[in-house]
């Protein structure tokens, strides 16, 4: 089933705004809220074992239930009104690549621990409590009231779906299909409000909360779901304690994956593993029925993470080193010790930095307390090192903000090479920050979400939106968009320039500004020079200088509760992207992708994953708690003993021992090696091993290549 | 304390003995075996290695070849692999490595200072170094050497060997050994000679030598149709494995072409073409069938 939800929603929102144009604004988003839970129809599927399921299955059935759009909706819209707050240009940011992100109304990490011990009545206790503060404020007592009102919108969600299960029980002819239909009503009576007692009802809870909070959001991406087998595991137990079976725990995850898969898009994350609040692995017997759920349902959503410790047991690594999961791109691995560490970086206690969890494809957040800005602002991070060698001008076109840094031509060494780029790279964040800052601010004020507040601690006792300042943590990601590309192209001017005194910076600026036409000598030593991700002691120290100069800058800009993250996360945006930046000092021709992710640049020759990993490792990963993954292809045959699985397990805790967050493996199939042969640039490190040896799969002729493909066949088909 | 002829480093090997290894291929093999698919491991000199899908045809290898080896045609690029002296003029223009020189001279310790770079692998993995080639055993002293090293620095030590070296080599390298990976080629002395140009006599006596020393052997066996796809050759493997206490398991390796171009880069002509693979049933098959002829496990590697 597929219904119609989504964006859906927004076409909505703009019908419903003026029918409370007297109300605070708070208040009016609370009944926006509620009026769009009234308007989506729930559905209870044949062999649903929990109710979750909304949305409209027609376009029809959806444009009949609009409410009519006001004349000139769109321009009555808050954010388009007289008197709201403009924004600085900076066209001229955006222009060179470099964006600093819009509002994020999404990638909200609800705490479900807490939400289903306390049950949200929870809440509607406290919010109550805090309005009896003598001391508030007006406006605060407006959001709360707001929060308050929001929070009915829990019992409209969970009634209509317990409504609907009673009448399809009514109508029910087989007693067991009552009985099911009987049990999703009394659930939906009961939770979320109130706490759940085993682990369907905590299921329904959380599936519950988690509708809420997609609706509220305005947009149903980027709602992950957490350390699923933690939080649920004493739920889990209280079912076992009533003899509930693990095959009926299977199939309400199976449920469970279907429906995230429908709804989750592609950024919804569960988690298995890590360690307890004692520092005791955590995986129990939940986490193992959720891999084998995982690997019945091959579905590529939920984003399934695995959290992998030091004393991570053998056979659960086993388990999730698995060719099944792999060849679906599942999971992702992250290091539960360096993610802690890099949480705790930001100014977090360590121990409460434990409490860190996965939002969506690489976020580390802190559950419920946390207004986590995912969508971010990517940084161009060519444009300072432009400016710096080409007097103050970028590469192509011009730069049309004003810059204080006084323009050089010429250096002494590389180190003031550096300082230029950092001065540079501190005029251009600056601009970002102080955009986004009140981009975010005025869109919060404007369409605050009431209902999140409840949700984000110390919204209720601030009485304000999370991106307001009610939040305890406010983080914006800052993605550092062709960093190995920036690190190689000071490699390689330290060496042409200041070692070999074989070039100007002028000669470097010159080539790039030709996209190399006319230099291809010039850029064959560049090619040459040594790169990020051949475990090259130079060139990692070229990238991690890079970022650590990002780092730094971070975290000198941090104000109030907010703070910034650096991050090397690309996703495929690093093809994207590079299409519209120039050509670059590093011998990347414009237009062509940039690196991916931690991973090196394409045109750096590929020394193995052993290389890779360690100059990653190199990396001052904990520092850049934004999050990144590195990529790395294997062969799936690795995958088909233990002892292969074992030796892939060792590589991804070697990654983490050396300082890594977080590591995607894929393995090889025909699919895989049929895309590398039609698009031999997007997999320049794609390893193939043949009777005993290992090479890259660019280095075939196109040939051997098919013969390659044509043996990865027959082999799938001999598994199959 | 010689140098080592090494023509290749290898790291992230997952086939060649426990855990993570880098493989160091060592230059030379006193075997010529008709289906080598590692055809720059023959020869103990260094050699020009033509990697023909790189080649831009820039001609900058013309420009600076002193023994004109490179000449550029309407049919491209041409290498006169005879007048070439390696001396490497070529591979240093070469901006896009199509050209390079297979074959580096180095000391053990440079090569141990490489294989230490993945120590954390290893040490995770409980995996380490494994000698192969070309026949490392060929290079007697210089292989001793880094054996001998790699244990001092706590390694785990395989040595990937057609077995055909004197016993004293044998004997040299037994204490810093952990694993040996042995060719097990032909069984039939007559024809392992024709297919291999040498006997097998000395390396059966060298294989029971290390079993009766207490050596974890795996026997390797490559599968070339027409060759050693034999009932009797199955029979004499699992027999042999049956016999030999130290043999732990045996490896079958199903022939594959993949090897050919490698022909073609160093100007050789392949002995042995067949294009197609060992079918992966076939290979399932054979592997079943030996195992039901000994209890040592029997893979497919």
């Amino acid at each position: 089933m597929n219904y119609l939800h989504d964006l859906n929603i927004f076409r909505f929102r703009k019908g419903y705004v003026y029918e409370w144009d007297n109300l605070p604004v708070p208040m009016r988003e609370a009944k926006v809220f509620l009026k769009l839970i009234e308007a989506y129809p729930v559905h209870i599927e044949p062999d649903d074992l929990f109710a979750g399921w909304y949305g409209f299955k027609t376009e029809e059935e959806m444009t009949a239930a609009y409410p009519p759009e006001p004349e000139g909706a769109l321009e009555k819209l808050p954010h388009k009104q007289e008197g709201f707050p403009t924004l600085p240009d900076i066209g001229a940011l955006r222009a060179h690549g470099f964006h600093p992100g819009s509002y994020d109304t999404a990638h909200h990490e609800n705490d479900y621990r807490a939400i289903l011990s306390g049950g949200m009545n929870q809440y509607k206790t406290r919010i109550s409590e805090e309005l009896r503060n003598p001391e508030n404020s007006e406006e605060k007592n407006v959001f709360l009231e707001a929060m308050l009102e929001s929070l009915k919108g829990v019992e409209m969600l969970s009634y209509k779906f317990a409504e609907l299960a009673k009448t399809m029980a009514e109508q029910a002819e087989d007693a067991k299909d009552r009985e099911r239909l009987l049990r999703i009503e009394a659930a939906c009576r009961k939770v979320p409000m109130e706490p759940p007692e085993d682990f369907f009802e905590a299921v329904q809870a959380a599936y519950l909360v988690r509708i809420l909070t997609s609706i509220s959001y305005v947009c149903c991406v980027s709602v992950s779901f957490g350390n699923f087998d933690r939080y649920m595991y004493p739920y889990y137990l209280a079912s076992k304690e009533k003899g509930v079976s693990d095959d009926e725990i299977l199939a309400i995850l199976l449920q469970l994956y279907r429906i995230l898969d429908n709804y989750g898009g592609n950024d919804c994350a569960i988690s298995v593993g890590g360690v307890d609040e004692n520092d005791r692995d955590a995986t129990n017997e939940l986490s193992f029925l959720m891999i084998r759920a995982e690997k019945m349902s091959k579905l590529r959503s939920p984003l399934f993470t695995a959290r992998i410790h030091a004393g991570t047991p053998k056979e659960f690594l086993r388990e999730l080193v698995s060719r099944e999961l792999f060849e679906i791109g599942q999971p992702s691995f992250y290091s539960e010790e360096r993610c802690r560490e890099a949480v705790a970086s930001r100014g977090i206690a360590i121990e409460e930095a434990r409490n860190w969890n996965i939002s969506t494809c690489m976020n580390l957040v802190m559950a419920g307390q946390e207004a986590a800005h995912g969508w971010g602002c990517k940084v161009n991070t060519h444009l300072p090192l432009e400016l710096a060698l080409n007097g103050g001008q970028p590469l192509s076109g011009t730069f049309d903000l004003p810059l204080k840094t006084p323009p050089k031509r010429s250096y002494a060494d590389i180190d003031e090479v550096y300082d230029q780029y950092r001065s540079y790279l501190r005029e251009l964040l600056h601009y970002a920050m102080e955009w986004q800052h009140l981009e975010t601010k005025r869109m919060a004020q404007a369409y605050p979400n009431p209902f999140i507040a409840v949700l984000t601690e110390d919204c209720i006792s601030r009485g304000k939106d999370r991106w307001d300042g009610g939040a305890r943590y406010h983080n914006l990601v800052m993605e550092m968009m062709g960093f190995a590309n920036t690190a190689d192209a000071f490699t390689a001017i330290d060496a042409l320039v200041f070692e070999q005194k074989k070039y100007t910076p002028d000669d470097f600026i010159a080539a790039a500004q030709a996209d190399y036409v006319g230099y291809e000598d010039f850029r064959d030593q560049l090619l040459r020079c040594a790169k990020y991700g051949m475990n090259n002691e130079k060139a990692d120290g070229s990238a991690r200088r890079v970022l650590a100069i990002a780092s730094e800058l971070c975290e000198e800009m941090r104000a109030e509760n907010r703070r910034y993250l650096p991050s090397l996360h690309t996703l495929w945006d690093d093809v994207h992207w590079g299409r519209g930046i120039p050509a670059f000092f590093d011998g990347r021709r414009s237009g062509e992708p940039v690196n991916k992710n931690a991973g090196p640049a394409t045109l750096a020759r590929r020394a193995g994953p052993t290389a890779l990993v360690l100059s990653a490792g190199r990396l001052d990963q904990i520092r850049c708690s934004g999050g990144q993954a590195l990529d790395v292809h294997i062969g799936a045959r690795n995958l088909d003993t233990d002892a292969g699985r074992d030796k892939i397990g060792a590589f991804i805790k070697t990654y983490f021992a050396l300082g890594g967050l977080q590591i995607q493996v894929n393995a090889l199939s025909s699919e895989t090696l049929q895309k590398a042969y039609d698009h031999p640039e997007e997999y320049p490190d794609l390893l193939v091993r043949i009777g005993g040896h290992s090479r890259y799969f660019n280095e075939f002729d196109n040939d051997m290549k098919q013969k390659f493909i044509e043996r990865f066949k027959i082999e799938e088909g001999a598994d199959a | 304390m010689a140098d080592g002829l090494v023509f290749d480093i290898q790291h992230f090997c997952l086939d060649d003995g426990p855990g993570i290894r880098t493989t160091v291929f060592f230059k030379g093999c006193p075997l010529r075996c008709i289906w080598c698919h590692n055809a720059e491991g023959l020869s103990a000199e260094p050699q020009l290695y033509y990697a023909s899908e790189k080649c831009t045809g820039c001609r900058k290898c013309a420009d600076v070849c002193p023994e004109n080896v490179h000449s550029f045609r309407e049919t491209g690029h041409d290498v006169d692999f005879l007048s070439c002296v390696s001396c490497g003029s070529c591979a240093d223009v070469c901006g896009r490595e199509a050209l390079r020189i297979a074959g580096r001279r180095m000391s053990a310790r440079e090569v141990l200072k490489d294989v230490l770079a993945d120590k954390p692998f290893y040490d995770q993995s409980e995996g380490g170094v494994t000698l192969s080639g070309g026949e490392p055993l060929m290079q007697g002293d210089f292989a001793c050497e880094l054996a001998e090293l790699a244990k001092i620095n706590g390694l785990h030590v395989c040595v990937e060997t057609s077995g055909y070296c004197t016993p004293q080599t044998l004997r040299q390298i037994l204490p810093f050994t952990d694993l040996f990976l042995f060719d097990f080629k032909h069984h039939d002395p007559q024809l392992h000679r024709r297919f291999t140009g040498v006997d097998n006599r000395r390396i059966l006596e060298n294989l029971r030598f290390l079993s009766e020393n207490g050596k974890e052997l795996i026997l390797r066996c490559p599968i070339i149709p027409g060759c050693n796809d034999s009932e009797p050759h199955y029979r004499a493997i699992a027999e042999l494995s049956e016999e030999l206490c130290g043999v732990t398991a045996v490896h079958i390796e199903p022939y594959h072409p993949f090897g050919l171009s490698k022909y073609r880069a160093v100007g050789r002509k392949a002995a042995y073409v067949r294009d197609e693979l060992l079918d992966r049933r076939d290979a399932e098959r054979i592997r079943d069938h030996i195992a039901s002829l000994t209890a040592k496990p029997v893979v497919i590697s």
